[in-house]
This record gives structure tokens, C-alpha cells and sequence, in this order.
């Protein structure tokens, strides 16, 4: 699958900012920076343990992440090597997580493996086919992640839980520098095919849904604790909408692709039914 | 504007957003979802709005739009920023 010379050049330096930018401001070391000598000062409550907790199974199907986006982002050097970095500072997300959770007492290392064993025993395939749908899903699923992770350093602020708020100012800042690149190869995928990235767009709007719904085990029972997900009113305007702005996408564009997209769907849903007539 | 005539503008938005399949009666108190609208047809419906009146609703309050009153107070709010 190849790819315009210009998104390649285009893509190669926003690549390389990142990456420059990760290198000098953002390398953090889970063992060093994270103050768990004081761990046990704070109250580390059952709540803490099922938000740090979920967000660790999601993060650990990184090796699935990683191994399908490298199939799609293979002829664009700076994708694909974004999703190498991307792979390990979410990897550092996963090992951070597990060391909240083991440190705190809040669970065991055979209950944390328990966890481990039951999340890797399923694999995540990719929810959109092509490069530029998966890059819109990023998108919106790594705006979600920052939006959720910010939450959780302010929640922990209030708290005084000084600790959590160092891991998710660390984790959430990570996020939304993978937010930011995704953002900035939107507007590359714009300019250079604006009808069919709003298409895309608009497809992987209508049938988002969060990485975790379908893999993590009882997430229905997890999302009741506050702040382990979104609502979608909030989802709506600090992410869709948000990044629609970002991106130079208006609403009525939005719209008129869903429009269109609702109308492909209707057509293919039509063509299948007649297939198996 | 007055409500009525809101109210009456809505009927045409969600009535088209639903193709023609909208039965129920809207009323203030009537929740978006309850018609069976999600948050995406809640902008489809504020677009036709938008045109019709001349005005842009802000991000925030759209997100926030879950009922026909909450829908009737944001075009009420825009028309007044905008006279």
C-alpha cells in the first residue's frame, strides 16, 4: 500500500518533532520519577485500584496495537516509526500501572497475574481497515485516553494523592502528545484528500467505541466506578468536537459525510441482504 | 422567536433527521434519547437549525443539549446573542 511522496516528507518531520520532542522534554522513568517510597502515606482505595487497573488491560494489548498498526504504517516511515515509539511509551503506561497496583497492596502479584493472563488470553484486531481510518480512530481514542487520564491527575490533586498525580501527569501528558501527532497526520490526510478522509472520518465517528469495551474483563461493572470512562456528552465536546476544531473539520462537514455515510451503509446492507436471497 | 415557532422549527429538524418516522410528540421535557436521537443526530438537528436561523451554536452547549427544553433554551440563548 503506498502513499503520496508529500505525506511521506510531511509525515517524516512530524516524526521526527515528536520523537525530538519526546527525546528532550518527556522520557520519564516509571522506577525513578514516580515517588513510591510514599506510597503508603496516601489512601489507595478499592476505586484507585479498578481505574488503574482497567487502564493497565487496555494498555496491555500493546503488542496487538503495535503489530497491527506496523502492518498499515509500514510504507510511511514516520507513521510506522511513531507507532514504535507510541508502542513503548504505552508499554511504560502498562508497567507503570502494574507497579501502582502491586506497590500499593491494592492487589496482589498472583491477583495482578490473574488480571494479566485472563486480558493476553484474547487479541485485539484492528477495528477499521486502512491506515487512514485507524489514524482518525487514534485520533479520538488517544483524546479520550488524555481526557480520562487528566481527570484522574486532578481527581488525585484534590485528593492531595500526590503520588497519582505525578503517574497520571506523566501518563496524560504521553497521551497527549500521541493525540497531537495523530491530529497533525489528520491534516496531513486533508489536504491530501479531503472528501475521503471526512468520509473516513465520519465512518470511525459513527462506530467508535473504546478499545477496552470488548477486551478488558466485567468493563461494564468497571465503567460504573467514576472516572474510569467518559461520558458521552463529554466525549462529544472535548473530543469529537475538539478535535474536529484541531483538525479544521466544521460540523456541517462532519454531518454531510455522516449523511453520506449512512447512505453507503444502507447500500451495502442492501446489497448483502440480495446476496443471500 | 417565539417558543412556539421553535418548538415548531424543532419538529421539522428531527422529523427530517428521522426520515419521516418521528411519532412521538416533542415536549419539553421529552429526552433526546427517548426518540430515540443520539448525540450525532442531536448535531445533524442543530445543523438544520443553525442554517435556517442564521445562527452557530457553541460546542459546549451543544454537548450538553439531552432534552427538547435543553434543545428549545439553546436556540433561544443563540437568537439573543445574535440580535
Amino acid at each position: 500500500m503506498s502513499a503520496p511522496l508529500s505525506l511521506k516528507e510531511k509525515t517524516y518531520r512530524a516524526y521526527m518533532e515528536f520523537f525530538e520532542t519526546s527525546e528532550r522534554k518527556r522520557r520519564w522513568n516509571p522506577f525513578n520519577d514516580v515517588p513510591w517510597d510514599g506510597l503508603t502515606r496516601f489512601e489507595n482505595t478499592d476505586d484507585d485500584a479498578i481505574c488503574a487497573e482497567t487502564f493497565c488491560g487496555v494498555e496491555l494489548y500493546v503488542p496487538d496495537y503495535t503489530a497491527n498498526g506496523f502492518n498499515l504504517t509500514r510504507p510511511i516511515f514516520g507513521h510506522a516509526w511513531f507507532q514504535a515509539s507510541w508502542g513503548f511509551e504505552e508499554s511504560r503506561h502498562a508497567v507503570t500501572f502494574r507497579e501502582y497496583l502491586v506497590r500499593s497492596g491494592l492487589r496482589s502479584p498472583e491477583q495482578y497475574q490473574a488480571f494479566e493472563d485472563a486480558i493476553l488470553s484474547k487479541t485485539w484486531s484492528l477495528p477499521f481497515a486502512t491506515r487512514r481510518q485507524i489514524s482518525c480512530y487514534g485520533a479520538l481514542q488517544e483524546a479520550a485516553t488524555y481526557l480520562i487520564y487528566r481527570a484522574q491527575r486532578e481527581n488525585a490533586h484534590e485528593r492531595g494523592h500526590e503520588l497519582l498525580e505525578r503517574l497520571y501527569f506523566f501518563i496524560s501528558r504521553d497521551e497527549a502528545a500521541h493525540m497531537g501527532f495523530y491530529r497533525t497526520v489528520l491534516k496531513f490526510e486533508l489536504a491530501e484528500d479531503r472528501p475521503g478522509t471526512l468520509s473516513d472520518l465520519a465512518h470511525v465517528i459513527k462506530y467508535f467505541e473504546m478499545p477496552g469495551v470488548k477486551l478488558v474483563p466485567e468493563f461494564e461493572r468497571r465503567i460504573q466506578v467514576k472516572g474510569v470512562a467518559l461520558s458521552s456528552k463529554y466525549f462529544l465536546e472535548h473530543g469529537v468536537l475538539a478535535t474536529l476544531k484541531a483538525i479544521g473539520v466544521t460540523r456541517v462537514e462532519l454531518l454531510r459525510a455522516l449523511r453520506l455515510d449512512g447512505n453507503e451503509s444502507s447500500r451495502s446492507d442492501a446489497a448483502t441482504g440480495a446476496a443471500t436471497i | 422567536m417565539s417558543e412556539q415557532e421553535i418548538m415548531a422549527l424543532l419538529r421539522e429538524a428531527f422529523a427530517k433527521e428521522s426520515k419521516g418516522n418521528l411519532t412521538v410528540a416533542l415536549e419539553r421535557g421529552r429526552k433526546l434519547t427517548d426518540l430515540g436521537f443520539d448525540s450525532m443526530s442531536a448535531l445533524s438537528v442543530a445543523a438544520y437549525v443553525e442554517d435556517r436561523l442564521g445562527v452557530t451554536f457553541a460546542d459546549a452547549a451543544l454537548s450538553h443539549v439531552a432534552s427538547i427544553g435543553d434543545f428549545v433554551d439553546m436556540v433561544q440563548s443563540a437568537l439573543k446573542e445574535a440580535s
